[in-house]
């Protein structure tokens, strides 16, 4: 991939979130490169659902926030949608009255040139762009071998956990985001689907190219899918650097299961 | 099954289209009635079962139309054509007012807030001269031989029918592009919504303008249809009637607010001994609806539980 038109480099400096008296991050900064997929991991509590959080604008957050040098600051949550982030959420979060196609076709709303008269009015250039988009969820839907595509009319409350995971995934790339942020992804999958998962990550990736902040559990993920990890415990990064340097580390170790 | 669809469609037209060569002139009253309220309860339909907005205040929108027709009537000549527009207008403008001032409030303290918009709309019309206080606007009466003049029973009946047909229309061509989605996106999730770049503000003060628009052009056609305006004709029990059209017909149906139309204007009409009991029956409705099918008749929005 050439990385110099590749966009989606998120530099995050010192950010620091409160919960009244409970300081949920305390002065994080990651930074994720165009095109990379750079995890975050800790134990439970630690702050990663809340760095997501903040850096989808969720969360009001002081330090700063940069997506390709600009300054994410005051912007609200669909104002940075629109600059390319992208998420999903760890209690995943479908529209549960439409269709899987439905939920699919939202998240390219960020894209979508027709304005309201000419949707209103089914104009030519309309269908057209509905018509590409379309075609465009399909492709992302196959990537999900037959588990989708021939159920994309029900209805998304209907579906098996694991799909529904899938569909919100399929619609967080349909807005080709700039950044991806993941929040636990493989969380209440079985072994098969983790695995299969890991294998997707990567080929949704080629087709969408974007970074993706991944926040995981699974320690196999992290090192199947990430060049660069990042730890968090009680809302600081402890630690940083490549999976298996990161794993071996004795602060990581105490996070994850306590000292003897 | 489409061709039958087909024919169904057809023949209701042909009939509907045929009213007032074939009917008694009280079912064409009835029939009259029944078309303005379509658009109310469209519009409330789009508000409260396609956005999510608890919004109580219909009858408010409903009168600043039929107000603002009778007032331009009363000083200027102008033709029909012009009155439905400025009505709607009028109508579309307080509606986005209304929701930009409450955007901060949400689900049930909306309807409370909501209710409070109609005893704002009757305190401003009962104490107003330009509204004829108390007794009303009267003489509300076309020009003669105007674009759209409308003196006849029937003709009256062929506006209402081209203005709720109109509704009906734009109301199904909005639900089925993208921004369709888009509302119903903000009803059953607002934040996700917004992490896709939806911005609920601006699209529940549109909807609210639509659906001001569409109280509007019906206020416009009751204005001339009565002769007159007056507060009664605007108070909060006609917002409830057009809450529980909706609710009855089916939350999120265009079919389902003409049915709502239908079932709480035409049949209390027909059963004349119970009219007075309009509302009362409606709410005894609600009440077996909520148990047996709470979805509505034609409902689509069943949130999961």
């Amino acid at each position: 991939m050439a990385t110099e038109t590749l966009g989606g480099r998120l530099v995050v400096q010192n950010i620091c979130v409160n919960y009244g008296a409970f300081r949920a991050l305390d002065g994080v900064s990651i930074e994720v490169a165009p095109g990379s997929i750079t995890g975050v991991i800790g134990p439970n509590g630690s702050g990663k659902t809340t760095l997501i959080n903040a850096i989808t604008g969720i969360q009001a957050a002081s330090g700063t926030i940069r997506l390709d040098g600009q300054v994410l600051g005051r912007r609200s949550v669909p104002r940075r949608a629109e600059l390319g982030l992208a998420r999903t959420f760890q209690a995943i979060r479908l529209f549960q009255s439409m269709s899987i196609l439905d939920n699919i076709m939202l998240g390219a709303h960020r894209l979508m040139r027709a304005g309201l008269f000419e949707s209103v009015l089914r104009t030519p250039r309309s269908r057209r762009e509905i018509a590409r988009r379309r075609a465009r969820a399909e492709v992302l839907m196959s990537v999900f071998g037959p588990r989708l595509l021939p159920r994309m009319h029900q209805l998304a409350v209907n579906l098996s956990y694991a799909n529904r995971r899938r569909v919100e995934i399929c619609r967080a790339f349909m807005a080709e985001p700039l950044l991806l942020l993941l929040d636990e992804p493989m969380a209440g999958m079985n072994p098969f689907e983790t695995q299969e998962l890991s294998e997707q990550l990567p080929e949704l990736q080629k087709l969408v190219p974007t970074s993706i902040l991944l926040v995981e559990h699974k320690m196999d993920v992290i090192n199947a899918l990430c060049s660069h990890v990042y730890v968090l415990d009680h809302g600081v990064c402890i630690i940083e650097g490549d999976p298996r340097t990161v794993q071996s580390d004795p602060a990581v170790v105490e996070a994850y299961l306590g000292v003897e | 099954m489409i061709i039958a669809g087909w024919v169904v469609m057809i023949v209701g037209a042909v009939v509907v289209l045929l009213l007032p060569q074939v009917s008694s002139p009280y079912v064409l009253f009835v029939a009259t009635e029944v078309l303005l309220y379509v658009p109310l309860a469209i519009g409330q339909n789009l508000i409260t079962g396609n956005t999510g907005v608890l919004s109580m205040g219909h009858a408010a929108l409903y009168g600043v139309g039929a107000y603002t027709t009778g007032v331009l009537v009363s000083h200027i000549a102008i033709g029909v054509p012009l009155t439905l527009l400025a009505s709607a207008g009028a109508a579309a403008l307080v509606g986005l007012g209304v929701s930009l001032t409450t955007q901060r409030i949400r689900g049930d303290y909306l309807f409370i807030v909501t209710i409070g918009l109609n005893f704002i709309f009757l305190d401003v019309v009962n104490n107003s001269t330009w509204s004829g206080a108390a007794t009303g606007l009267f003489a509300i009466a076309p020009p003669a031989g105007g674009l759209l003049a409308v003196t006849t029973p029937a003709r009256f009946f062929y506006l209402s029918l081209g203005v709720a047909a109109l509704c009906v229309l734009i109301s199904l061509a909005i639900l089925r592009s993208r921004f369709g989605r888009a509302m119903e996106a903000v009803r059953d999730d607002p934040l996700v919504a917004a992490t896709m770049g939806l911005k609920e503000v601006p699209i529940k003060a549109g909807i609210f303008g639509v659906a001001g628009a569409m109280a509007g052009l019906s206020g416009c056609v009751l204005a001339y249809f009565l002769g007159s305006v007056g507060p009664q004709d605007f108070n909060s029990n006609i917002s409830l009637l057009i809450f529980e059209m909706v609710i009855i017909g089916g939350l999120g149906s265009v079919s389902g607010s003409v049915l709502g139309a239908i079932v709480l204007i035409a049949v209390p009409e027909f059963l004349r001994s119970v009219q007075e009991y309009s509302l009362g029956i409606g709410g005894v409705l609600i009440v077996v609806m909520m148990v047996l099918r709470p979805e509505g008749v034609l409902g689509s929005w069943r949130t999961a539980r």
